[in-house]
C-alpha cells in the first residue's frame, strides 16, 4: 500500500509543493499517464483514487496498487528518466496536482529547508515502496525459486580506511555525486572511507541508529539479499557502481534486516550521513541522487516480483544444488 | 555489442519477427534502442519449420553483409514459418583488427549437432583462456572448432557438456549444460587471474526448446590500470528481455505476444524488446537463466538463479 506523502509534510510544506503543480480534474477511467511513455511530471492525488495498472506479457493488464488521496505517483519516471513503468487511471472522479519535473527540481534542490523536507518525504515514500516490492519478491520466492548459496546473514564486516584500495578517481559523472558542484565533490571525496571485499563476500550494516554512514559502491557489484522463511537467501536486483548500497542512514530510519553479497570483487565507500542533511551544502543534491537510486530500485524490484509471479509456480526441485520452479505438468 | 532474438511457439513467419516490428532485429543493426553501438558485422539465424523437408534440421542462413540491404534474406523471411528461431546481429569494435566474416557469424551449428548457440557479450582476455578451455572440450567437438572467436569456443564448450550433442535434448538438459559451461568459464577466468567484466548472455535453441542466460562475469569491474575511473555514471547490466503468451501477432498495430500468460505456449526472448513500447516485456533477472520447452504434453517454463 502506498504511503501518504502529504501526511509527512506540515501545512506550509504541503502548500509549497502543491503550489508548483497544475490541478487536473479526472473523470472515472480517465488516464493521466501511460505506461512506456516519457514521464515529464509527477502527481499528487488530492481527491479520489488512482489505479496504478501495468500491461504484462501476454498483453494482459494487472492492477498493481491503488493510490488514495495524499499519495505521490508517477515519480519513478521523473527521477530515473526512464519510461513510465505503469499507467495511472482514475477510479471514479478524482483530482490530482501535476508537478512538472523542472518545478520539482527547483523546489527540492534550490528552495532551502522546505524543499529539503519535501525531498526527504519523497525519499521516505520511495523507501516504503521499495520495502513493499521486496516483500512481494520474498513471498513469491517462496513459491518459485531460491538461490544456490547457503545463507549466512552474519557475513563479514567491511574494514574501512581513508586509503582507497586502488587509485580511483571520482569524476563528476559518478551517478551518486552527479549533482554536486566541483568544490562539493572535492569535499565529499576527502571524507570518504573505502573498503575492499572479495567476490562472494557477504556483509551487513548496523541496524541501530547512531552515527551511521551512507554506503555506495565504487567498483564491482553487490546484490541485496533478504532471508526467506525457509532460511534461504532471496536475491534482489544487483547494485551497480555509482549507486548507493544502503540508503537508510541518510533517511534516519532503522536499517533493514538484510545483507549483501559481493557478486564481483567490490570496493565500497561510505560517507557520514550528515552530508545528506539540510544544514550541509550537499544535502539536497545527495538526497536527490539517493531518490534516483531508490526509484531505480523500486522499478527493478517490482519487475523482479512480476517475473516471479509469471507462470513459474509449481513444484520445487533441486538439480545440482540449484532450485528451479516448474509449471505443473 | 550484438543483438539476439529467440522465439519458440506456434509457427511464425520470419519476416514478422525480423522485419515487421518497429524495433525489429534488423532495425537494431543500425538503430538499436538500448545500445549506442551499431551492429554491422553480419547476421545469421537458425529456424526450425516442422513442415519442411527433414524437419529436425533447421534452416540456417548467414550473411557478413548488413541485413537490411539483403534482398535474399527478405525474400526467404517472407516464406519460412518457423516454430523455433534463434537469430543474431553481430556487433564488433570499430577497428581493423576486429574478426569479421562468414566464419564468425552466430548462431553456431556444427554438422550433426541438434542445438545452436548465439552469444551477446565478450570474454575479455580470451586468448589467455583458450589453452585451458581446449582441455575442457570433448575430442569430437574440438575437431570442429574453426576460429579463435570466444563465442564459437563457448559453443564448443557447451556441446562438450552434453552426453550426446547430436541427440534431442530437453530444456532442462540444455539449461544444465549451460550452467556447467558458465561454471567452467568462471573457473578458468579465476585460474588466469581475469577480473575484468565480461558479458555472457547466451542463447541456445533446438527444435522444441530455448534457454537463455543473462550473466556478466565480474560485473562492475572495469579494466585495471594505474587510474581506474569509477564512472561514468551507472553501469548497466547486459540486457535480456522476454515476453510470453499464446500467440505472436500484430495486435492494434503492434507486434506482440497476446493471449495471456497463464497457459502460455509461446515465448520471445531478445536483447531488447522488438517494439518501442516495452509494456508487454519483462527483463530476465540479472544472474539468472530461463528455459522454455514445448516438447512435452504441455509447455514447461523454468527460471533459475545462478551464483
Amino acid at each position: 500500500m502506498l504511503t501518504n506523502l502529504l501526511d509527512r509534510l506540515d501545512a506550509h510544506e504541503r502548500a509549497r509543493l502543491l503550489a508548483i503543480g497544475q490541478p487536473h480534474a479526472l473523470a472515472d477511467g480517465e488516464e493521466i499517464a501511460r505506461q512506456a511513455t516519457v514521464g515529464d511530471c509527477l502527481f499528487v492525488v488530492e481527491e479520489g483514487e488512482l489505479a496504478i495498472v501495468r500491461r504484462v506479457p501476454g498483453n494482459e493488464e494487472e492492477r498493481l496498487e491503488v493510490a488514495p488521496a495524499g499519495t505521490l505517483v508517477g515519480e519513478l519516471a521523473v527521477l530515473d528518466r526512464r519510461p513510465r513503468s505503469a499507467s495511472l487511471r482514475a477510479m471514479g472522479p478524482a483530482r490530482v496536482r501535476a508537478i512538472e519535473v523542472r518545478a520539482f527540481e527547483s523546489l527540492t534542490l534550490d528552495a532551502g529547508s522546505v524543499g529539503h523536507r519535501v525531498l526527504r518525504a519523497v525519499a521516505l515514500s520511495l523507501q516504503d515502496r521499495l520495502e513493499v516490492a521486496r516483500a512481494a519478491v520474498a513471498s513469491r520466492f517462496e513459491s518459485a525459486a531460491t538461490t544456490t548459496w547457503p545463507c549466512d546473514p552474519r557475513g563479514i564486516a567491511p574494514s574501512w580506511s581513508a586509503e582507497t584500495p586502488m587509485p580511483i578517481r571520482l569524476p563528476h559523472g559518478l551517478a551518486a555525486f552527479a549533482l554536486l558542484r566541483p568544490a562539493e565533490l572535492a569535499h565529499v571525496a576527502s571524507e570518504l572511507e573505502c573498503a575492499a571485499l572479495p567476490a562472494g563476500a557477504q556483509f551487513a550494516f548496523p541496524l541501530e541508529p547512531g552515527d551511521r554512514c551512507v554506503t555506495l559502491l565504487l567498483r564491482g557489484a553487490v546484490s541485496p539479499c533478504l532471508v526467506s522463511g525457509a532460511g534461504d537467501a532471496v536475491v534482489l536486483p544487483v547494485v551497480a557502481p555509482g549507486s548507493f548500497v544502503d540508503p537508510t542512514a541518510a533517511l534516519d530510519t532503522p536499517g533493514a534486516p538484510m545483507f549483501w553479497r559481493a557478486r564481483s570483487a567490490a570496493v565500497l565507500a561510505r560517507l557520514p550521513a550528515r552530508h545528506f542533511r539540510d544544514e550541509t551544502p550537499t544535502g539536497a543534491r545527495l538526497l536527490y541522487a539517493l531518490c534516483r537510486d531508490l526509484a531505480t530500485a523500486v522499478r527493478s524490484t517490482t519487475a523482479l516480483a512480476m517475473h516471479l509471479g509469471m507462470a513459474w509456480d509449481g513444484a520445487r526441485a533441486r538439480v545440482g544444488g540449484t532450485t528451479l520452479a516448474r509449471l505443473q505438468d | 555489442m550484438c543483438r539476439v532474438l529467440a522465439y519458440l511457439g506456434q509457427p511464425v513467419r520470419l519476416d514478422d519477427l525480423f522485419f515487421a516490428p518497429d524495433n525489429s532485429l534488423i532495425r537494431q543493426t543500425y538503430a538499436p534502442q538500448h545500445l549506442r553501438l551499431l551492429n554491422l558485422a553480419g547476421f545469421g539465424f537458425a529456424a526450425w519449420d516442422p513442415h519442411s523437408a527433414d524437419a529436425h534440421t533447421p534452416f540456417v542462413y548467414h550473411t557478413a553483409g548488413v541485413p537490411v540491404f539483403d534482398a535474399n534474406l527478405k525474400s526467404l523471411a517472407g516464406k519460412v514459418r518457423a516454430t523455433s528461431v534463434l537469430a543474431h546481429v553481430r556487433g564488433v569494435a570499430y577497428t581493423d583488427g576486429a574478426p569479421v566474416g562468414p566464419r564468425f557469424l552466430h548462431p553456431f551449428l556444427y554438422a550433426g549437432m541438434s542445438v545452436t548457440l548465439a552469444h551477446n557479450g565478450e570474454l575479455v582476455r580470451f586468448n589467455e583462456m583458450r589453452p585451458r578451455l581446449e582441455r575442457e572440450l570433448a575430442p569430437a567437438v574440438s575437431r570442429l572448432v574453426t576460429t579463435n572467436l570466444d563465442s564459437e569456443w563457448i559453443y564448443a564448450l557447451f556441446l562438450s557438456q552434453l552426453a550426446d550433442p547430436g541427440a534431442d535434448h530437453s530444456g532442462t538438459e540444455l539449461a544444465d549444460a549451460l550452467v556447467a559451461t558458465l561454471r567452467i568459464l568462471a573457473r578458468i577466468r579465476q585460474e588466469c587471474g581475469i577480473e575484468q567484466d565480461s558479458g555472457v548472455n547466451l542463447f541456445v535453441a533446438n527444435r522444441h526448446a530455448i534457454v537463455a542466460a543473462r550473466y556478466v562475469f565480474d560485473f562492475g569491474c572495469r579494466g585495471a590500470g594505474a587510474h581506474e575511473h569509477a564512472g561514468p555514471n551507472q553501469l548497466e547490466y547486459l540486457s535480456l528481455w522476454y515476453s510470453v503468451g499464446r500467440e505472436y501477432t500484430c495486435h492494434e498495430g503492434e507486434w506482440k505476444m497476446v493471449g495471456g500468460r497463464r497457459g502460455a505456449s509461446a515465448v520471445l526472448l531478445a536483447s531488447e524488446p522488438l517494439t518501442r513500447d516495452e509494456s508487454t516485456w519483462l527483463e530476465v533477472p540479472d544472474y539468472s537463466l530461463v528455459s522454455f520447452d514445448v516438447g512435452g504434453s504441455r509447455p514447461r517454463i523454468e527460471s533459475r538463479f545462478l551464483e
